[in-house]
């Protein structure tokens, strides 16, 4: 076990031994990620408040959810927060109380002064290197596979939303993905699944 | 579903772009089958590289406070339990029992048997502590019933969520101000309906759930109904799939339920027929 997964080990440990002092201590390694991820999904802040609080008290209620044979802590954290963060996205949908928030590009969230620019691609060097493939693929290829990542639509909503065949919008997430993992496994950043 | 159809929708499924029916058939192959399993870790971790690469933005400096609280407030509280718990196991024939045993006690016959006495106490009281025994294991056998479906209604709002069906419920004019939302999958048969703003219920009547499909009129079973605030939900199956029903409502019956709708309507849509 690596350094970092032990440190996030030992303050599991605290959760599971209702130390609000290893909550907090997770809250300030994770807190601005998980906000973040948040944020860009249904860009409210009030709601991203809220649902970042929700994503750590479920680990404060339930910390035996998470297990470190399948994955880091942070992956665990983000994906949890993306999940119900979509789960918002789709409510929102459904109920049309408000407008579905727009697909933004990160130089937008710069501009109105929320993000750092030098934060721009993440804290680490694999964010920027996600950045950079997102950008070199194909962008009807990432529109397709930012509404599903940011929007939570599944390929028959975008294919309807886009005016396209069903099979066409399934394509091209499905070639975006590839190309994204090509161009990633090129940096280093992934390696081959086989 | 083979490798080859698994393969091909793997990245959406990692992305859930899928609808549930097609989602679930790609995870019942990726959970049996060798080949498919680091295809889809990959995808999956590239999932979780694009979560960390959105813009980094500080949240607001207050929320770590909030959250230390809200979590304190909850570790000194007693930990949440199931609020839709089932009614008491009747206990008339254990109760019943004890009632002749003790009648018994009272007999002339007894009256004289002193040293049976303490055999007879030890009796009823080993019997006691049978029946409490069998209350417990029906109450565990109904607290698993309740909790499984508390998981079903979840299940199928997640689905629902996923790329079912979300149509939103009125209420009449014997309601004007409740609404809810219906979840399903069309091609399924269960069904969760999650509304708020009923008036309460009086005594001796409930709410029922109706589905109507052409001329048939399915009872969807009574509602879970909370008096302190009026939200009320209710989990129903259907004999068929759920896009053969045309109607959905709610009506005020006898606490028993009904077998036709007898009583006012409160909530009511109709939904687009498949």
């Amino acid at each position: 076990m690596d350094p970092e997964s032990q440190a996030d080990q030992r303050l599991i440990d605290g959760v599971l031994a209702r130390d609000s002092q290893a909550l907090d201590d997770l809250y300030q390694r994770y807190g601005r990620p998980v906000y973040s991820l948040i944020y860009r999904i249904l860009n409210d802040r009030g709601i991203a408040e809220d649902v970042t609080q929700e994503v750590f008290l479920k680990l404060w209620r339930q910390p035996e959810s998470f297990n470190a044979a399948r994955g880091s802590l942070g992956s665990w954290l983000l994906s949890v927060a993306h999940n119900r963060a979509i789960d918002q996205v789709r409510r929102r949908r459904v109920r049309e109380e408000l407008p579905l928030p727009e697909l933004r590009d990160s130089e937008e969230i710069v501009a109105d002064g929320l993000a750092d620019p030098a934060d721009l691609a993440g804290s680490s060097e694999e964010a920027a290197a996600v950045r950079r493939a997102l950008e070199q693929i194909p962008s009807a290829q990432r529109q397709a596979i930012e509404m599903a990542f940011f929007q939570g639509k599944t390929h028959v909503e975008i294919s309807a939303e886009l005016g396209e065949p069903l099979g066409t919008a399934k394509t091209r997430i499905r070639l975006g993905m590839r190309k994204l993992r090509v161009l990633l496994e090129a940096e280093g950043v992934v390696t081959q699944a086989r | 579903m083979n490798c080859a159809d698994a393969q091909a929708l793997i990245d959406l499924y990692a992305l859930d772009a899928l609808p549930p029916d097609v989602a679930d058939d790609v995870e019942a192959h990726i959970e049996t089958c060798a080949n498919c399993g680091p295809e889809f870790a990959a995808a999956t971790r590239l999932v979780h590289l694009m979560d960390e690469a959105v813009p980094q933005i500080a949240p607001p400096p207050e929320l770590r406070a909030r959250i230390i609280a809200a979590a304190e407030a909850d570790a000194n509280s007693p930990r949440p339990i199931l609020t839709v718990l089932p009614r008491w196991p009747a206990t008339e024939t254990h109760q019943g029992l004890l009632d002749r045993w003790l009648g018994w006690l009272r007999a002339p016959q007894f009256a004289a048997g002193a040293a049976v006495l303490p055999l007879l106490i030890s009796a009823a009281l080993a019997w006691q502590v049978i029946s409490l025994n069998q209350q417990v294991g029906t109450m565990r056998t109904e607290l698993a019933s309740s909790y499984a479906h508390a998981q079903l209604a979840a299940d199928v709002m997640a689905r629902a969520m996923r790329g079912g069906a979300m149509v939103r419920i009125d209420g009449t004019d014997m309601a004007p101000r409740a609404s809810g939302t219906l979840y399903y999958v069309p091609s399924e048969s269960n069904m969760v309906l999650v509304a708020e703003g009923l008036p309460e219920q009086p005594t001796g009547v409930a709410y029922q759930l109706w589905l109507m499909s052409g001329d048939q009129r399915m009872n969807g079973g009574m509602l879970y109904y909370r008096a302190a605030d009026g939200h009320c939900m209710a989990v129903a199956s259907a004999p068929m799939p759920l896009s053969s029903v045309d109607a959905v409502g709610v009506t005020l019956e006898p606490s028993s339920g009904s077998v036709e709708p007898s009583g006012q309507r409160y909530l009511w849509t109709r939904l687009t027929r498949a």
